[in-house]
């Protein structure tokens, strides 16, 4: 891999990032069509934007990754593998849900439905390079891209002092983080002197750091940390959660959705990369490993204790989101004490990624779907199972899948992010996951039991459901029962 | 020459650290902006003497683009301040505590 030279786009490459080309074009033309429609033409949007969205996915599905160990893109900036294959397909499909449910739940907040569908289309654009992105640049510019639509989105609605709130603090702590992030990236710049990560990690593995600070292996180290750091915050890892529960409970419900899931599995996709750059350097000091170690346990620990008492199903989304994430980092520990394990992490990681995808998505789903009742008190989902026997099972079966319930995705998922811990030998963190696991049953269950158990309130109605919000949910309850009783066909 | 660059880099730390600690002191809306706009621009201080000591031009092509994402947060900031003080009449950060536990 020549960084300097001077290669001319060729098809192999427009190949690979042509569903985020589909998508960039289809949000542009979303843009004209709001710009130059009248009143009626907006109705228009979402199916544009379903279009759009639809197309990348096929595209991506005929055309994309062939199955080979990888493919390499422009001049080593994007890396195209098994990992970034299943995560993009999941992102799409995310986007694609998001927009079925939400039609309805925009119109009824007044929110602007021209800005809202063009701004989801570029943050799934800039999710799907992100979790491509194989370069410090294009990783940290399609990390600030996401997060721009994702500020901008949060705050969307207006004279709604919560959703400013929210996106004033989504703004300036994502902003903080960004900073650090991009602090860190100095210093792994400056120890290596390259931002290729295929170069640093030769560089790495050769042990003689060539950069201007290669010097002193504290940079690197240093610079690694922060970027932990940095991605902490957008992993929403504890301890640098502590926004996350006021964001999603006063964002949009669709575009909360989209913050605990779409960006987290990019995310996630891309600290993955970095993470591969770390295990390359053979003299890691262990205290990464033992900060990574600290950060996995207080995730589990806050997420968990947040939820517990926690009267908002949204906060209660957001603080169970950052015990999932927790679990995500879980085969990065035992990648750390045994390496062999990477191929098997790698796939455990893979299969999460769409496990916690599809359950997380779904449970916002129905919350978007129940509209300004179902954002706030767990006590309004009182009898829902009379009001709407579908909204409840769906909400029910995605809060089982959270738990871990055998035939769910959650449980597959989980036992597979567990077994890799095992197989390390790391025993201690096993065991303590699987307990905090169990623990949250009862939070879960909290809300099923409401569903099922209580009577409804006594002015409350039946709850009528949208065609294409039936459609997302039901897709929705389909991939978690199919992907956890053929798990083949995902990884 | 090597003094220029290790000057450089101790100014861009201490540039940083300013933002970082500015950021939990500030109280003020704009004040929190202009912290996280001081930490952008110790890094790309510090990505500019990198590549110049180095002779790649990788850091130069990173500066350009901290430079245009820094203006798009400072478009994105602003906007939203404005929405802040129109709902609240304020933007003391302290004044926005309405969603908690």
């Amino acid at each position: 891999m020549e960084p300097n030279s001077i290669t001319l786009i060729n098809s192999h490459d427009l190949a690979l990032v042509a569903p985020a080309i589909v998508l960039g074009v289809s949000a542009l033309i979303v843009l004209l069509v709001d710009l130059f429609s009248m009143k009626l033409g907006r109705s228009v949007l979402p199916l544009l934007t379903l279009g759009g969205l639809g197309l990348a996915l096929i595209v991506h599905v005929t055309t994309g990754y062939r199955g080979a160990e990888f493919e390499i893109a422009f001049d080593g900036c994007l890396r195209f593998d098994r990992m970034t294959y299943i995560a993009q397909i999941v992102i799409l499909s995310l986007t694609l849900f998001l927009t079925l449910v939400s039609p309805l739940y925009l119109i009824r907040r007044r929110i602007p439905r021209g800005e809202y569908y063009v701004l989801i289309m570029f943050a799934a654009l800039a999710m799907m390079v992100l979790s491509a992105s194989n370069e410090l640049l294009t990783l940290f510019i399609n990390l600030e891209l996401l997060s721009f639509c994702l500020y901008i989105l949060t705050g969307i609605e207006q004279g709604n002092l919560r959703s400013t709130e929210a996106a004033f603090k989504y703004f300036t702590i994502g902003s903080y983080a960004a900073a650090f992030l991009l602090f860190g990236m100095t210093m792994v710049y400056g120890a290596t002197g390259a931002t290729h990560f295929d170069e640093i990690r030769v560089i790495l593995a050769s042990g003689s750091l060539g950069g201007a600070l290669g010097g002193n292996s504290l940079f690197l180290a240093g610079g690694f940390a922060l970027m932990l750091v940095g991605f902490g915050f957008k992993l929403t890892l504890a301890p640098f959660h502590m926004y996350a529960p006021d964001v999603y409970a006063g964002a949009p419900t669709p575009v909360a959705g989209l913050i605990a899931t779409g960006s987290k599995v990019a995310a996630v996709t891309a600290f993955f990369a970095i993470f591969e750059l770390m295990i390359a350097w053979g003299d890691l000091p262990a205290g990464v490993y033992y900060a990574l170690y600290g950060v996995v346990v207080l995730s589990i620990i806050f997420g968990n204790l947040g939820a517990l008492v926690q009267p908002n199903i949204k906060r209660l989304l957001a603080y169970s989101g950052v015990s999932h994430s927790g679990y995500f980092m879980i085969p990065l520990l035992a990648v750390m004490t045994s390496p062999e394990l990477m191929d098997k992490a790698e796939l455990a990681v893979t299969y999460y990624l769409l496990a916690y995808g599809v359950m997380t998505v779904l449970a916002f789903g129905v919350a978007t779907t129940l509209g300004p009742e179902g954002e706030r008190d767990i006590d309004r989902y009182a009898g829902l199972a009379r009001r709407s026997p579908v909204l409840a099972a769906a909400m029910a079966l995605a809060l089982l899948s959270m738990t871990g319930v055998p035939i769910t995705v959650g449980f597959v998922g989980k036992f597979r992010l567990f077994a890799v811990a095992v197989d390390a030998g790391l025993y201690p963190l096993a065991i303590f996951a699987l307990l905090a696991s169990v623990a949250s049953a009862y939070y879960y269950l909290r809300v099923v039991v409401k569903m099922y158990m209580e009577e409804p309130p006594a002015e409350a109605e039946p709850i009528p459901l949208e065609g294409s919000n039936a459609l997302a949910l039901l897709a929705g309850v389909v991939c978690i029962f199919l992907f956890a009783v053929l798990p083949a066909l995902v990884v | 020459m090597e003094l220029l660059f290790q000057g450089n880099l101790v100014l861009s730390a201490i540039i940083f650290a300013i933002g970082a600690f500015g950021f939990l002191w500030k109280r003020n809306a704009i004040g929190i902006f202009l912290c996280i706009e001081l930490m952008l621009n110790a890094c790309a201080l510090a990505f500019l003497t990198l590549s110049q000591a180095m002779g790649r031009p990788e850091g130069v092509a990173v500066f350009i683009f901290i430079i245009s994402v820094a203006a798009a947060e400072a478009g994105i900031g602003l906007a939203l301040f404005i929405k802040i003080f129109n709902e609240k009449e304020t933007i003391d950060a302290d004044s926005l505590s309405m969603l908690r536990d």
